[in-house]
């Protein structure tokens, strides 16, 4: 997916709740394809347009499931926390 | 770890690949703008152009995103780079005097640092420019109770040859002068180098044509060889080739020349010509002129470890010779040691202090650019401002700033080194000059590159000072009190006390600085232009000298009377051949000629009362002079008598005096009949025999005695220290010059005629180096001046224009022009003028301390001419600001930024 689409599915996913700003993206993409966890690749859209796009590497799959786990973690700790209190 | 190296090659290949990534990224957020627009236009039905803007709007700050993304690249401060270079030139293309001016103050401080560091260099480490030169050692003899070194015997030399093992080709070379006699009959003195054929091995230079000496050529029996070196090749074989297997005659010794040296090799200093080293033939009395041993370091041993091997070998020998050499340390040392390169420690320190001058010099020149650019910096505070706020970091704008000045001071290095190897070639030039004798082939106008280096660090050193401290400053805790006060406008600069004193002492200094060239111009001139008080055009002179033949064992004196008889001769057969020519009117010698430097002695007169005045003991000068002396120079005795024959022999001395002698040093009295003496001899500290003045003539030239106060000897041609002939010639001299040495030839083929020339010339070459010394303060007092006056001017400009908004606010108040115009002017005026006073003040001084003189008339116009200018670029300084400022509209001068 190119940086806009990403922008859209993510604000779309969300329903609005995360509406970030846009150019912050490119960055954010930036470093992870410097991490080694996204490549991209120049290619052309629907319109005939140039343009990049990202997608995950096998090592940025690995990561997204330890950062997953770890956010589970977090909330289920949460949860407990606040259940009893 | 892979991890690592993915990202560092995905850096590498984002770093290299800058301008695509840029299009790409340009390419990217374009597109994803545009994608935005088209959503917001079917979402919310907006126009295109409505659309977009909302869609800049919600994706953030571009430029900053981009700045973000150009940093991530990695090594951005090297993208950074490039643009602060673009930047760097073209802000030095927009100020081109700044540039031109601080350029060129820059390369003349960075010319004299770099010629203080190599000629530091040449001196103390020279590197020798042949094949491993630094291996290449010399040997030679140390006294460990006289603390120097001593010379060294041929028995030294066999003892070294034979036992050392980890100098190699150990060889010896001695130095003499001998007439070289071509086929073509040309005769000419050259410098003889008698040097072991190992010498050439030890150089590792072959031969242009033929062969070098070899082994062989030592032989006693061996056939007689010379090898010619390519100068002496072209001057005098005119470049043959068919050189080889010409006999040519040295002194009165037939040689044959058997090779031709290639450009550059003077082996072992300055050498030309090279015959086999042999204990007795052609050679010159042992004992008489020096030997100079060297060799080179066997492969991988080191000097140490040589040094320690002669050591062993040295205590052998003083156990085995105490007598003469029990205080002799034998060392290794540098090559270049045994011909002049100076070990003094004293030398040393007087290096480093003179480096250190100029760097210190070097330091003032950029505090003064700093000045100006700082002037400059400081009207770019806005500019500052606004880019810091926009999210570049304190250190990057002073990156930016030391990088225009790195610029600078990178141009200024380029020009800075050509400069400093000009003058470098020009010093050599006349210290070759000056002292007659070329100068070691080690020693060029090349720079080391240590040297280049050493330039380098001066520029970073430059631009530090001249980009980073002022932009320290500017960019400083003011930061935001720079936006503000620029908002206002200006005048926020108050420059109190410290700057009069400043522009004061820098006006005072410029004035000094001319005045100092002046002063040293004029003394050489004066110098220059002494009167000799007879027609010195007319004569042709030169210095004989004839070999000394050596007689092996024989007893000193007795060889000593030998040679002065057989040089008595020469010359008695040599003023009858040469006062037989046509051309030729007369003929005389003397020690020393009339406009040279003569020896000076303090003399004290006979039936004086006991000195307490410094009065009773003046300077005289001196020189031994033929009998016929006076005669020939058309020079009468005025009192008393001349020299007679009788004199020379006889046991009291006789002097006659000079006119100024008469007047300076005996007070205006009768001379003749009167004794003096030299107050002290040399250093001995003992008084010279009485002498007896029989004459007096007029002043003939003596330079150097008080007012030129001399006295001359009468002496036969043997006793004289250097025997200088001076011949009337009718007509030119010079052309009788070629003439005289076929003269010579004739007389005695080992009579070496030197130093040919007219007699009005012969004075010249020793002003060679003061006028070098002139002509380089001239140079320097003008960039000084330049430079000042640039920054006078740039200061001054400044000051004014800040005040631009005071000007139209007076002139909006209703204020007369002429008025505001003499306010704005008082206080720059009053700075120059009271530099102007100080300076005139110190430079009147030392006319009268240094040249005990009163300018004539023409100086003190030149003066106060020189302070008009100041005053006028000062006044044109603070005139073309103010000016600019009176014709703006009061009320855009309130609006202005200042």
């Amino acid at each position: 997916m190119h940086g806009w689409g990403i922008g859209q599915r993510v604000q779309q996913l969300s329903d609005g709740e995360f509406a970030m700003n846009q150019g912050s993206l490119y960055p954010a993409l930036q470093r992870l394809e410097k991490d080694g966890l996204i490549a991209s690749e120049w290619g052309v859209t629907d319109n005939n347009r140039q343009a990049r796009y990202y997608r995950l590497t096998a090592a940025g799959r690995r990561a997204l499931d330890r950062e997953v786990e770890s956010w589970k973690k977090f909330v289920a700790a949460l949860e407990t926390v606040l259940r009893t209190t | 770890m892979t991890k690592w190296f993915d990202a560092a090659c995905a850096r590498l290949r984002l770093l290299f690949a800058r301008r695509t990534a840029e299009s790409r990224m340009n390419q990217e957020f374009r597109l994803h703008i545009e994608l935005e627009a088209e959503a917001l236009m079917r979402a919310k039905g907006l126009s295109p152009v409505e659309a977009r803007r909302q869609a800049i709007v919600a994706f953030g700050g571009v430029e900053k995103h981009k700045e973000a993304l150009r940093d991530g690249r990695g090594l951005a401060w090297l993208g950074g780079f490039s643009l602060d270079l673009k930047l760097a030139f073209r802000m030095l293309v927009r100020y081109p005097w700044l540039t031109v001016v601080g350029g060129v103050a820059m390369a003349f401080g960075i010319a004299a640092g770099v010629s203080g560091f190599e000629i530091g260099t040449k001196l103390v480490t020279p590197s020798l420019p042949l094949d491993e030169g630094s291996r290449i050692v010399g040997l030679r003899n140390w006294h460990a109770s006289q603390n120097r070194p001593v010379s060294t015997t041929s028995s030294d030399f066999a003892t070294w040859h034979e036992q050392i093992t980890l100098v190699q080709d150990v060889s010896a070379v001695t130095t003499f002068r001998r007439n070289l006699i071509t086929d073509d009959g040309r005769s000419e003195p050259v410098t003889v180098a008698a040097m072991s054929a190992s010498a050439f091995r030890v150089a590792r230079v072959a031969p242009l044509l033929g062969r070098t000496l070899v082994e062989a050529d030592e032989d006693p029996g061996a056939p007689p060889v010379v090898v010619v070196g390519h100068d002496l090749w072209i001057r005098r074989f005119g470049r043959d080739p068919g050189v080889l297997g010409q006999s040519v005659r040295l002194g009165r010794e037939p040689a044959a020349v058997v090779g031709v040296m290639p450009e550059g090799f003077a082996f072992p200093a300055a050498h030309g010509l090279w015959v086999p080293l042999r204990g007795d033939a052609v050679g010159p009395v042992s004992g008489d002129s020096a030997l100079f041993v060297f060799g080179r370091l066997a492969r991988n041993a080191s000097m140490a470890q040589a040094q320690a091997e002669l050591n062993a070998i040295g205590v052998r020998t003083a156990s085995s010779s105490p007598e003469t050499h029990e205080h002799l340390r034998p060392q290794v040392v540098p090559f270049t040691w045994l011909f002049g390169s100076s070990e003094s420690r004293d030398l040393r320190i007087g290096l480093a202090l003179g480096n250190a001058f100029l760097v210190m010099l070097l330091t003032l020149v950029c505090a003064n650019v700093a000045l100006l650019m700082f002037a400059r910096g400081a009207t770019r505070e806005g500019e500052i401002a606004v880019r810091s706020a926009l999210g570049a970091g304190r250190g990057r704008i002073v990156a930016q700033l030391f990088v225009e000045a790195l610029v600078l001071a990178g141009l200024a290095v380029a020009a800075g080194l050509a400069a400093a190897r000009l003058g470098l070639r020009s010093l050599l030039m006349t210290i070759e000059a000056d002292s007659g004798r070329p100068l070691p082939f080690w020693i060029s106008d090349n720079l080391a590159p240590t040297t280049a280096i050493y330039a380098g660090v001066l520029a970073i050193v430059s631009a530090v000072i001249i980009g980073v401290l002022p932009a320290l400053s500017v960019t400083g805790s003011g930061r935001l009190s720079g936006l503000r006060r620029s908002a206002r406008g200006g005048g926020g600069y108050r420059f109190g006390g410290v700057w009069t004193a400043v522009i004061a002492a820098q006006v005072a200094v410029t004035l000094m600085f001319p005045a100092t060239a002046f002063f040293f111009h004029r003394w050489v001139v004066a110098g220059q232009t002494r009167d000799v008080g007879f027609p010195a055009g007319g004569y042709l002179s030169a210095r004989l000298e004839l070999d000394r033949e050596m007689a092996p064992g024989a007893p000193r004196d007795a060889v000593e009377r030998a040679f002065g008889a057989r040089l008595r001769g020469v010359y008695t057969e040599l003023e009858r051949r040469v006062t037989a020519e046509p051309e030729v009117t007369s003929l005389t010698f003397a020690d020393r000629l009339p406009g040279t430097a003569h020896p000076l002695s303090r003399i004290e007169v006979d039936g004086e009362p006991v000195p307490g005045t410094a009065a009773h003991r003046q300077r005289a000068s001196s020189a031994s002079v033929a009998l016929n002396f006076f005669d020939v120079l058309g020079a009468p005795v005025l009192a008393g008598r001349n020299f007679t024959n009788a004199d020379i022999e006889s046991p009291v001395a006789v002097v006659i005096v000079n006119q100024s002698f008469v007047n300076h040093v005996l007070g205006g009295r009768h001379p003749v009949g009167l004794r003096v003496r030299v107050t002290s001899v040399g250093d001995s500290g003992t008084p010279g025999p009485w002498l007896e003045i029989v004459g007096m003539v007029r002043d003939l030239g003596m330079v150097g005695g008080d007012e030129g106060a001399g006295l001359y000897h009468p002496i036969s041609p043997e006793r004289a220290a250097s025997l200088h002939v001076a011949i009337r010639v009718r007509g030119k001299p010079e052309s009788f010059a070629p003439r005289l040495r076929t003269v010579a030839r004739e007389v005695e083929p080992t009579l070496q005629i030197h130093e040919l020339m007219p007699l009005d010339a012969v004075g010249a070459d020793q002003w060679l180096s003061s006028q070098f010394m002139s002509r380089s303060l001239t140079v320097l007092s003008a960039i000084a001046l330049l430079l000042s006056l640039t920054a006078i001017y740039s200061v001054m400009a400044f000051t004014v224009s800040m005040r631009t908004r005071e000007i139209g606010i007076r002139v909006a108040l209703g204020a007369d022009r002429r008025r505001v115009i003499a306010a704005i002017l008082r206080r720059p005026l009053a700075q120059v003028g009271l530099g102007v006073v100080v300076g005139g003040i110190l430079v009147a001084a030392s006319f009268v301390v240094l040249l005990e003189a009163t300018p004539t008339a023409t100086e003190a116009a030149l003066i106060a001419a020189y302070s008009l200018l100041m005053m006028g670029v000062c006044l044109l300084a603070c005139i073309v600001p103010t000016r600019r400022a009176l014709r703006i509209e009061p009320a855009s001068a309130l609006a202005a930024d200042g």
